[in-house]
């Protein structure tokens, strides 16, 4: 003769967990999808070989061999080399230190005061609100590019400036994430009860208004990412930010521009490839957990 | 609605854009300082002596209080003068004004490509929703948001110039010594049509095949993307449900749908814009398009303060220009809707 379930018999195993208790694996395994998958694991990829291949490889990404320069792929160099002689394949794999390095920083940075302005405008729906809300309008509307190409140029050619720039111009996307909604999700019941029960504003905002306000901004967080690298790189490619010896994406497709026209296509192409690469696997991220998003909302 | 409403509504919205671009000259003016510290410093470069850097100061106006030089430039904005370039030694509107119209060429007609396509590619999908065609464009574009423009440029002039010879060189807008219109804005298409120069237009459009098939190619992408949602929740709409009761054939409806897809797309054709011109800045340096964009690089890397200036203004109030064309186009299109 069993007990019933609910009497606390010493039968553990008869108790139904609450959901949110249920085992992290099995919590983990509901959400992931392909998307996600495939996203994470190129990341993972790219920035493991990053000092996985220069740590191995034969040639060092910032030695130059100049009677080595312009040779196509062989199996001496997979990715031929350049006008200096830099073998292009080691100098792919190593590009990612730079390029996810300050894109994370940069994006990240902008994500953080997005955030922390977002609930601010969502939560003090006047003066601050409209101000932070209109500063953004005026930011946007200049070509995101354009804005990062001046303020780089003109802020001194260094990579810290990037990332603020980046920072910068991101920082506006997350805010109007964030207030619209904060200002939904101020209204739900749940905040009216969380009121009711005497919790302080700072254990509201931090407890129960911001874990439910920052789904958007996690999926734009990908986005972004993918456009960030996209857009060092095409400031790399105009000579802004990263400079010509350093091994980044955008600047090794400048380094190989004047050669396409006659033939030389292996020094821009493979960098090019690899860039590619990356922004999709930050956009497949975005997109699976977009898709995760769903079915935890399901 | 009638004309006068409509001249109404156009007085309200340019009023309404006022502030803004107040804003964004307020923006251009506080950013390039505030990025630049000196700008002084900039232009004299890093082995000036503090008398160059002082005559350079006074030559830009930088020696006096901010809130002066502030008031001087809205001034001076108003007036149409962004101040006179130190490269080219003319006054920034005119250098613009004679770049800009090649810029405006290229990407208006990358937007229209673009839009046509999108739509198409969009709807399509839409209507085989699920199946292989829908699959092949959303993967399409989902993959083309992720490509480099410059780069897809630098592969195209790889493929075409050298390999098929098909497309020329990247010599701008026309090849050096060859036909050409008489210079009337500075587009050279637009030129050759208006003067119906048959063999300059001819040697234009084959100069801007390949700059405008670069763009078309990635920026199809998000308005199919787009296009395609739109449909979708148009499709599964009360009124193509009951188009669908009455019998309408499966065309009608399916042009009915692309039509209800439109109001969304257009919204995004406003932000669009401002991103293709962005990634003109981009695209004209890869085959030396000589448009204001490429005006602009040029600018930067000559470290010419006034002229890198007056075009992130331009590029600001162009943008906030054509919300407002597209605020009008909406308004014409879904006529439910008050402005």
């Amino acid at each position: 003769m069993s007990p019933p379930p609910e009497t606390s018999g010493g039968v553990a195993a008869e108790f139904v967990l609450p959901r949110h208790a249920e085992g992290l694996a099995k919590r983990l395994r509901r959400h992931l999808n392909p998307p996600l998958l495939w996203g994470a694991f190129i990341i993972f990829v790219l920035a493991l070989g990053a000092y996985v291949v220069p740590a191995v490889w034969q040639f060092g990404a910032e030695i130059a061999n100049p009677r080595e320069a312009l040779l196509p792929p062989s199996a001496r160099h997979p990715f031929g080399t350049d006008r200096s002689g830099f073998d292009i394949f080691v100098r792919v794999f190593h590009a990612p230190r730079i390029d996810l390095t300050i894109v994370v920083l940069g994006v990240g940075l902008g994500a953080l005061i997005g955030i922390v302005l977002g609930v601010a405008a969502g939560f003090s729906r006047r003066l601050m609100g409209e101000f932070s809300m209109r500063l953004a309008d005026i930011v946007q509307a200049f070509p995101l590019l354009i804005l990062a190409i001046a303020l780089v140029s003109l802020g001194g050619n260094d990579l810290t400036n990037v990332v603020f720039v980046l920072a910068f111009v991101n920082a506006p996307v997350f805010l109007r994430l964030v207030r619209s909604r904060v200002l939904t999700v101020r209204e739900q019941r749940y905040i009216q009860a969380a009121v009711a029960l005497g919790n302080s504003t700072t254990r509201l905002v931090f407890r129960h208004v911001l874990p439910n306000s920052l789904g958007p901004a996690v999926v734009q967080f990908g986005v972004s990412m993918g456009y960030g690298i996209l857009t060092l790189a095409g400031l790399a490619y105009l000579g802004v930010g990263v400079q010509v010896p350093t091994p980044e994406w955008g600047s090794m497709i400048l380094g190989g521009a004047s050669y396409i026209t006659t033939g030389q296509w292996w020094i821009s192409i493979f960098p090019g490839i690899f860039l590619a690469f990356a922004v999709f696997a930050f956009n497949l991220l975005s997109e699976g957990i977009e898709q995760a998003r769903e079915v935890h909302l399901r | 609605m009638r004309a006068r409403q409509w001249a109404w509504l156009i007085v309200k919205r340019i009023l309404f854009m006022i502030p803004i671009l107040f804003g964004v000259a307020t923006a251009t003016f506080f950013l390039t300082r505030l990025a630049g510290g000196d700008p002084a410093y900039l232009v004299a470069g890093s082995f000036a002596t503090e008398e160059v850097i002082a005559s350079v100061r006074a030559q830009l106006g930088t020696d006096r209080p901010l809130g002066e030089q502030y008031a001087d430039f809205l001034g001076d904005t108003v007036r149409g003068d962004l101040g006179t370039s130190l490269f080219t030694d003319r006054p920034v509107t005119t250098d613009l004004a004679d770049r800009l119209p090649a810029t405006l060429e290229l990407v208006t007609l990358a937007l229209a490509f673009a839009l046509v396509f999108g739509l198409a590619l969009g709807s399509y999908a839409a209507h085989r929703r699920g199946r292989g065609g829908d699959r092949a464009v959303r993967f399409g574009s989902f993959s083309a948001l992720s490509v480099p423009d410059f780069w897809l440029g630098l592969v195209l002039l790889f493929v075409f110039f050298f390999k098929l010879d098909i497309a020329p060189g990247p010599t701008g807008q026309l090849a050096p010594g060859g036909p050409a219109p008489r210079d009337v804005t500075g587009a050279v298409l637009f030129d050759a049509m208006i003067a119906l120069n048959g063999e300059a237009f001819r040697a234009s459009l084959h100069h801007i095949w390949l700059p405008l098939m670069t763009m078309v190619l990635i920026f199809t992408a998000p308005i199919a993307r787009l296009a395609r949602s739109a449909a979708i929740e148009s499709l599964t709409s009360d009124s193509i449900l009951f188009g669908r009761a009455c019998g309408l054939s499966n065309r009608k409806l399916w042009v009915y749908a692309t039509r209800g897809a439109l109001p969304p797309v257009v919204t995004f054709v406003g932000i669009l814009f401002s991103v293709l011109l962005g990634s003109a800045v981009l695209v004209e340096t890869v085959f030396s398009w000589g448009g204001a964009a490429q005006y602009a690089v040029n600018a930067i890397r000559q470290s010419d303060f006034p002229a890198v200036q007056g075009f992130v203004l331009v590029a600001g109030a162009l943008s906030v220009a054509i919300f407002f064309v597209v605020d009008l186009l909406y308004r014409v299109i879904d006529p439910r809707v008050r402005l």
